[in-house]
């Protein structure tokens, strides 16, 4: 029972991580867009596509650990 | 084509990738960034306490939790930590960088998403005493990596200008000391009088302070 607690709340850290990695990066992404547009310097393609890869991929995990957490309580 | 004016708006260096006159006679001479060599040290430490998390995750998750499953989420998160922290070190010296135009000295500093600053310096409001070139050890000999201080006296205090770890600091050192041989101080906006803290002798001309620097009204 003990090992099935810490389990449970190891998931339930790693999905408010994800949250906040999914959100980080997303907004990340937005404001180094408005940099590199103020400072009329090229937008750094591959670091902009690798955030919104991270942001895809958080939320997928996050959904994903949602449905595990809720199916330790059934 | 008509003037291009400094814009008050976001935009607040439009002008740093169009070469041309944008200000009457203002033009852009240079930009340059830190040197790469900056990013090796910082991308090295991310590099190591990711491998050391890899290792702490696959022990705790194979010899204490048998548990595959949150094995390979607790790797995807490190992993996802770890690429934002490269990324944000690229992004932070990709977003700094120094601009020297013919009427000013500009260090821009913006980090995405934490701070944004900007430091500019006219060369026709102040006075240079000293342009000093650093380039200190073996490495920074072989790679050219070297930094440029620019020392303003003005009548009551000095100033300096920091030019961290860029490459070829030379030629920027030689093209600071020849845009600041030539800018002129405005003649009408000059003090003729500057007020210092020697109470016994508040009121000072500017020809006692600068030797034959000689200023002549309109």
């Amino acid at each position: 029972m003990e090992y099935a607690r810490i389990i449970l709340i190891l998931y339930i850290v790693a999905f408010f991580v994800l949250i906040i990695i999914a959100i980080y990066s997303w907004l990340y992404r937005k404001d180094l867009k408005k940099t590199t547009g103020e400072l009329r310097i090229p937008l750094p393609g591959i670091s902009e596509k690798i955030l919104f890869a991270i942001t895809i991929i958080s939320i997928l995990s996050l959904i994903f650990v949602g449905a595990t957490i809720i199916k330790f309580f059934y | 084509m008509g003037r291009v004016k400094m814009q008050k708006t976001r935009a607040l260096t439009r002008w740093v990738n169009d070469p041309s006159k944008v200000l009457p006679k203002e033009t852009l001479l240079l930009r340059k960034r830190n040197h790469w060599y900056l990013l090796v040290q910082p991308l090295s430490f991310a590099t190591l306490i990711f491998f050391a998390a890899i290792f702490f995750i696959s022990y705790f998750f194979f010899q204490i939790f048998n548990d595959l499953l949150l094995f390979i989420i607790t790797l995807l998160i490190v992993l996802m930590v770890y690429i934002n922290t490269v990324i944000k070190f690229l992004a932070d010296w990709y977003c700094h960088f120094y601009v020297l135009t013919s009427r000013r000295i500009m260090e821009i500093t913006y980090k995405p998403l934490f701070s944004k600053n900007m430091n500019n310096v006219i060369i026709n409001q102040v006075k240079s005493t000293e342009i000093d070139v650093e380039m200190e050890g073996m490495l920074a000999q072989l790679l050219d990596i070297g930094s440029v201080i620019v020392t303003f006296d003005r009548p009551t205090h000095q100033q300096e200008f920091y030019m961290h770890s860029i490459k070829d600091p030379k030629s920027v050192g030689f093209l600071l000391t020849e845009q600041l041989d030539q800018a002129r101080i405005d003649n009408i906006e000059s003090p003729v009088w500057v007020r210092t803290k020697d109470k016994d002798n508040r009121l000072r001309f500017i020809e006692e302070i600068f030797p034959g620097e000689s200023v002549r009204l309109a």
